[in-house]
C-alpha cells in the first residue's frame, strides 16, 4: 500500500497526467485541479488548522502549477511538484502570521484533543457509521499531535506515495522518510489507543 | 473499528459530491486568479524551481541542500569519507557571518554552539549517525558578536549509490522567536500554579454564550482592565441588501438574517439546521481568536467576541480575518450551499468605569452596521484618539505650574542574557532643576517633592514614548510609594494605556521592597489590579528587606530584580554567590524571570549567566541616558540640565 504507484491510478479517472499529449493543454489543467485541489488541501489540513490559510496556500500553489503547466504536465507525477510548492505557500504564508499561532518546528501544537467536528460532514460525530470524511477527521486530530515532519512523511504515505517519493517531495533524506513514517504509525497507534480505538498492527510496518 | 480499518478509510482518495463540486469552483477561481494576474502582468511562478521533484539527482546530500534552500532553510553536510564540513549561505547567516568570509570547519562549529549544549548536540548527532535514522534537536549558537540564537536542526543520515551511510545533512533554521515566546508560555503556565488560587484569573469558556450571559462576561472583563468587543453580522449573500438595512431587530431583519435563513425557503430544515449554521460560523469566528476569549451569538446571525486585553489594531486583524473567512467559504447545509457575507463592528473598552457591558454590545452593533451602510469589512465606533488630538505640551504644563523643577526621563538598556542582547529598558523619572540633576523622582524617599501632576506627567510620557516604538520592545518603570496610595493614578494610567492603544503587556512596573513594607495592602490590592490591566509586576531591591522569600508566593510577580548589594561585589563574595544563585533557581522553579542591577565588569556578567539570571543592567551593559525622540516636545528639552554623556555607546558584545 505504501508503493506510490498506486497514488495517482486511484484518482477518479486514474489518468496519469503527462500522458496524455493529446488533451488540450488548459481543460488538461482543469482536470488535473478538479481531482486533486482537494487532496492537496487535506495534505495540509493534517499539519495546519487553520483553513484560511491552507485554502489560500493551496490556491496559490494552483495558479503556479497553472503558470508552469506547460513544463510540469509532461512529469510522471505533476502533483509531487504541487504538493512542495503549496508547502512552501502555507510555510511562507504562517512565518507571516502571528508568532503564537506558528508554533516552532519541533514543538507540538497543545490543546488539540478532539479533532473539531466538520460543519456538514455526514454521519459527523460520535455514534454514527465511520465513513472517509469522520476517519480523515479523526486521524487528523491525532496527526496534530504529532511532530510536524512525522505528520507530513505519514499523511503522503497514506496518501500511497512511496518513501522515495515523500523524501523528494519533502526535500529529506530517504532514510528519514523510512523511519518516520515507521515511528508516526507507532505514535498514532498509541493515540488511537488512548482514544479507545484498537491500534491493530501491519500497516506502515514492514 | 481497529485503527488499521479507520486508516483504510482515511486513506480513500475519493471525493464527495460536495467536494467535487467544490474542486469546480477552485478550478473557476485558479483560472480566474491565473488569468488576472496575466493581464497585469504579474509572474506568480518567478520564485519556484520548475525541476520535477522525482527526478534526477542521485545525491541526497545534494537534493536536501537544494530543497532547504528553497525554503530558505540553512544547511550544514558532513562527508564521511573526506571528513569535510560544509554549510550554506543561509546557514552561514544564521551563524553571524557573511557568507564566503570564514572557513567552514567541525573546529569552528564547536566553539558557535552554546558550551551548555555541545554535550547534547554531540550525543544527537552520534545517536543519529548509529540508529541511522533521523533525530531534531534544538539548540544555541553564539554569533561573533556575542549575539544569541536558537536553531533548530534535522539532523539525516545520507546513503550512496549503495544505500551504504555516506554523511550527515542538518537542515537548520533560526527559531529564536518561538522559542522565546515558547518559554514565556511555559514562564506563565509555572506561574499560574504557583500562584495562590482564586488570583489566577478566569477560566476560559469554551462554549458560544447567549446575550445575557455574554453581556456578564463583557462586565466581568471590564472590572478587569481593557480590550475590545468585537460583533460580527452574518446575512445570506443572496438576501437583497436593501431590505436588510434595518435598525433594531425586528422580523424584517431576523428573516434576511442568518436567523431567518431556515426560513426563508433557500434551504428548508429548520431549527438543526439554523444550529448547524451557527456552528459553522462559530468555528470560523473561535479559529481566529485566542482559546481564552470567550464568543456568544449576541443576537440571530449576530457573533459577539471579547478580545480582552488586546490592542485595537491587533482587533482590527483579528476582525478582518474573521469577515474574509466567512465570506471566502461556502457554508454547506444539507445538500445546499450559502454563500455568507459578513460585517464587523469594534468598540474599545477602557476598564471600570467605562460604558456597562449591555451599552458596549449595542455600540459594537451599531458599528457593523456602519460598516455595512458604509461597505467596509469593519468599523470602529469611536476611533482612537488620532495624532492631532493626542495630549500635548503636557511637559510644557508640568513646567509651568512647577516652575523651578522639570522632569525629563532617562532610559537605560537592559541585556537578555537568553539572547545576549538589548530588549528593553528601564525608564527612569527624573526631577532637575536649575541647579542639576536631582535623584529619582520615582524613588520613594522623593515622595513628599513630587506631586500628582508630576506623576501623571511621567505616566503620560512613558505610554506615549511606548506607543511610538516597536511594538516587541518592552519597558520598566520604577514607582514611587505616592502611586500605589493613588488609586486615580491607576485609573490615569489606564486610560491612556487605552488611549494610545498600547498593549500593557510591553510595560512592567516595579515596586521595591521598601515600599512593600511599609503598605502591604495597598501594594497587594495594587499588584493585582495592576497585573489585571495586563502590565507586567516587579520587584525591585529583592534580598533587601527581612523576609523577601514570603512576596514570591503571594504577589503576582513577573520579575525580580536581585538587590544591587548581592551583585555590586559578586565576584569575591563567595556568600553573595551563593544567595544569588539561590534566589535564581527559585524564582526560576516560580515563573518569575530575574535581573540583576549593578553590572560593572564582565566577571559578574559571567557568574549570571552561569546562574541562570534573565537579565542584567548597570554600567558595563549601559549608563541611563536622555529619551530622545519625537515625544519630547519642542519645549521640554530646553529646560533640561546638561547630564554627564557616556564615554561609550551601550555596548552588546558583552561575553
Amino acid at each position: 500500500m505504501s508503493s506510490g504507484d498506486k497514488a495517482v491510478a486511484r484518482t477518479d479517472s486514474g489518468a496519469r497526467w503527462g500522458d496524455r499529449g493529446q488533451v488540450e493543454s488548459d481543460a488538461g489543467f482543469e482536470e488535473f485541479c478538479q481531482q486533486n485541489f482537494v487532496l492537496v488541501e487535506r495534505f495540509l489540513l493534517n499539519q495546519c488548522p487553520d483553513h484560511g490559510l491552507v485554502e489560500d496556500a493551496v490556491q496559490e500553489a494552483f495558479v503556479t502549477a497553472r503558470a508552469r503547466w506547460e513544463q510540469i504536465r509532461g512529469y510522471e507525477k505533476p502533483l509531487a511538484w504541487v504538493y512542495q510548492i503549496a508547502r512552501h505557500r502555507l510555510a511562507v504564508a504562517r512565518r507571516r502570521g502571528r508568532p503564537q499561532a506558528a508554533p516552532g518546528p519541533d514543538e507540538q501544537p497543545g490543546g488539540v484533543a478532539a479533532p473539531v467536528r466538520q460543519f456538514g460532514a455526514p454521519g459527523g460525530g460520535t455514534g454514527g457509521p465511520m465513513t472517509p470524511a469522520t476517519a480523515r477527521e479523526l486521524l487528523q486530530g491525532w496527526l496534530r499531535q504529532l511532530p510536524p515532519r512525522q505528520a507530513e512523511v505519514f499523511t503522503l504515505a497514506l496518501d500511497g506515495w512511496s518513501d522515495h517519493e515523500i523524501a523528494r517531495v519533502l526535500g529529506i533524506a530517504y532514510h528519514t522518510a523510512r523511519t518516520y513514517r515507521q515511528e508516526a504509525r507507532r505514535r498514532l497507534g498509541d493515540l488511537a489507543r488512548r482514544d479507545g480505538v484498537e491500534p491493530g498492527s501491519g500497516w506502515g510496518r514492514e | 473499528m481497529t485503527l488499521e480499518e479507520l486508516l483504510a478509510l482515511a486513506g480513500d482518495r475519493g471525493l464527495s459530491e460536495l467536494e467535487r463540486a467544490r474542486a469546480r469552483r477552485a478550478a473557476r477561481r485558479v483560472e480566474q486568479e491565473y488569468q488576472r494576474a496575466v493581464s497585469e502582468g504579474r509572474d506568480v511562478s518567478s520564485d519556484v524551481d520548475v525541476r520535477d521533484p522525482l527526478a534526477g539527482e542521485i545525491d541526497e546530500a545534494a537534493r536536501i541542500s537544494r530543497a532547504a534552500q528553497l525554503a530558505q532553510l540553512g544547511t550544514l553536510r558532513w562527508n564521511r569519507d573526506s571528513g569535510e564540513l560544509r554549510w550554506s549561505d543561509e546557514m552561514s547567516l544564521i551563524f553571524g557571518y557573511p557568507p564566503g568570509t570564514v572557513r567552514p570547519s567541525v573546529e569552528l562549529l564547536t566553539r558557535l554552539v552554546h558550551p551548555d549544549d555541545v554535550a547534547e548536540v554531540r550525543r544527537t548527532i552520534e545517536s543519529a549517525w548509529r540508529a541511522e535514522a533521523a533525530r531534531e534537536t534544538t539548540f544555541r549558537v553564539i554569533r561573533p558578536d556575542n549575539v544569541i540564537r536558537y536553531l533548530h536542526c534535522l539532523i539525516e543520515i545520507v546513503v550512496d549509490r549503495n544505500e551504504r551511510p555516506c554523511g550527515i545533512v542538518a537542515t537548520g533554521q533560526d527559531v529564536t522567536d518561538a522559542e522565546l515566546a515558547r518559554q514565556e508560555r511555559a514562564r506563565l503556565s509555572r506561574r499560574r500554579q504557583t500562584l495562590p488560587a482564586g488570583h489566577a484569573g478566569r477560566e476560559p469558556v469554551d462554549e458560544l454564550l447567549d446575550r445575557p450571559r455574554f453581556v456578564d462576561e463583557i462586565d466581568a472583563a471590564r472590572r478587569d482592565g481593557s480590550g475590545v468587543l468585537l460583533v460580527v453580522a452574518v446575512e445570506s449573500a443572496g438576501s437583497d441588501p436593501a431590505a436588510s438595512i434595518v435598525d433594531g431587530f425586528d422580523d424584517g431583519e431576523l428573516t434576511s438574517r442568518l436567523g431567518g435563513i431556515s426560513t426563508t425557503g433557500h434551504v428548508g430544515g429548520g431549527a438543526e439546521d439554523h444550529d448547524l449554521l451557527v456552528a459553522a460560523v462559530g468555528t470560523v469566528v473561535r479559529r481566529a481568536v485566542r482559546h481564552s476569549d470567550v464568543c456568544g451569538v449576541t443576537a440571530p446571525g449576530e457573533f459577539g467576541v471579547l478580545l480582552h486585553r488586546t490592542t485595537l489594531n491587533a482587533a482590527r486583524v483579528i476582525a478582518e480575518t474573521i469577515v474574509a473567512g466567512i465570506r471566502r467559504q461556502p457554508f454547506v447545509l444539507g445538500r445546499a450551499r450559502l454563500r455568507l457575507d459578513a460585517w464587523a463592528g469594534l468598540v474599545r473598552y477602557p476598564g471600570r468605569d467605562g460604558r456597562r457591558g449591555a451599552d458596549l454590545l449595542l455600540d459594537a452593533e451599531t458599528a457593523w452596521r456602519q460598516a455595512r451602510a458604509g461597505n467596509l469589512r469593519c468599523a470602529v465606533l469611536g476611533e482612537p484618539v488620532g495624532t492631532a488630538r493626542r495630549p500635548v505640551g503636557r511637559s510644557g504644563q508640568a513646567r509651568e505650574r512647577d516652575t523651578g523643577r522639570v522632569v525629563t526621563l532617562d532610559a537605560q538598556p537592559i541585556l537578555d542574557l537568553r539572547v545576549n542582547q538589548i530588549t528593553r529598558q528601564e525608564i527612569l523619572p527624573r526631577l532637575v532643576d536649575g541647579g542639576g540633576p536631582h535623584p529619582d523622582a520615582g524613588a520613594p524617599e522623593d515622595t513628599e517633592r513630587g506631586d500628582e501632576l508630576i506623576d501623571r506627567w511621567v505616566i503620560d510620557h512613558i505610554v506615549e514614548l511606548v506607543a511610538r516604538g516597536a511594538r516587541t520592545s518592552h519597558y520598566q518603570v520604577n514607582l514611587s510609594g505616592r502611586f500605589l496610595a493613588d488609586p486615580d493614578l491607576l485609573e490615569h494610567l489606564q486610560h491612556r494605556l487605552w488611549e494610545y492603544d498600547v498593549d500593557p503587556a510591553q510595560l512592567t512596573f516595579e515596586i521595591t521592597e521598601t515600599v512593600l513594607a511599609s503598605n502591604p495592602t495597598e501594594v497587594v490590592n495594587f499588584a493585582y489590579t495592576l497585573r489585571q490591566l495586563g502590565c507586567h509586576l516587579a520587584l525591585d531591591d529583592f534580598g533587601s528587606g527581612p523576609a523577601p522569600l514570603s512576596h514570591l508566593t503571594y504577589l503576582p510577580l513577573d520579575l525580580v530584580k536581585i538587590d544591587g548589594g548581592f551583585i555590586a561585589g559578586l565576584p569575591s563574595s563567595r556568600p553573595n554567590q551563593l544567595v544569588v544563585r539561590s534566589y535564581v533557581e527559585i524564582c526560576r522553579e516560580l515563573g518569575i524571570r530575574t535581573a540583576a542591577g549593578h553590572v560593572r565588569d564582565a566577571t559578574t556578567l559571567d557568574l549570571l549567566r552561569e546562574y541562570g539570571m534573565d537579565f542584567a543592567q548597570g554600567s558595563l551593559i549601559g549608563r541611563p541616558e536622555p529619551v530622545t525622540g519625537p515625544h519630547r516636545s519642542a519645549s521640554a528639552p530646553t529646560a533640561r540640565a546638561p547630564r554627564p554623556r557616556p564615554t561609550a555607546r551601550p555596548s552588546v558584545a558583552l561575553g
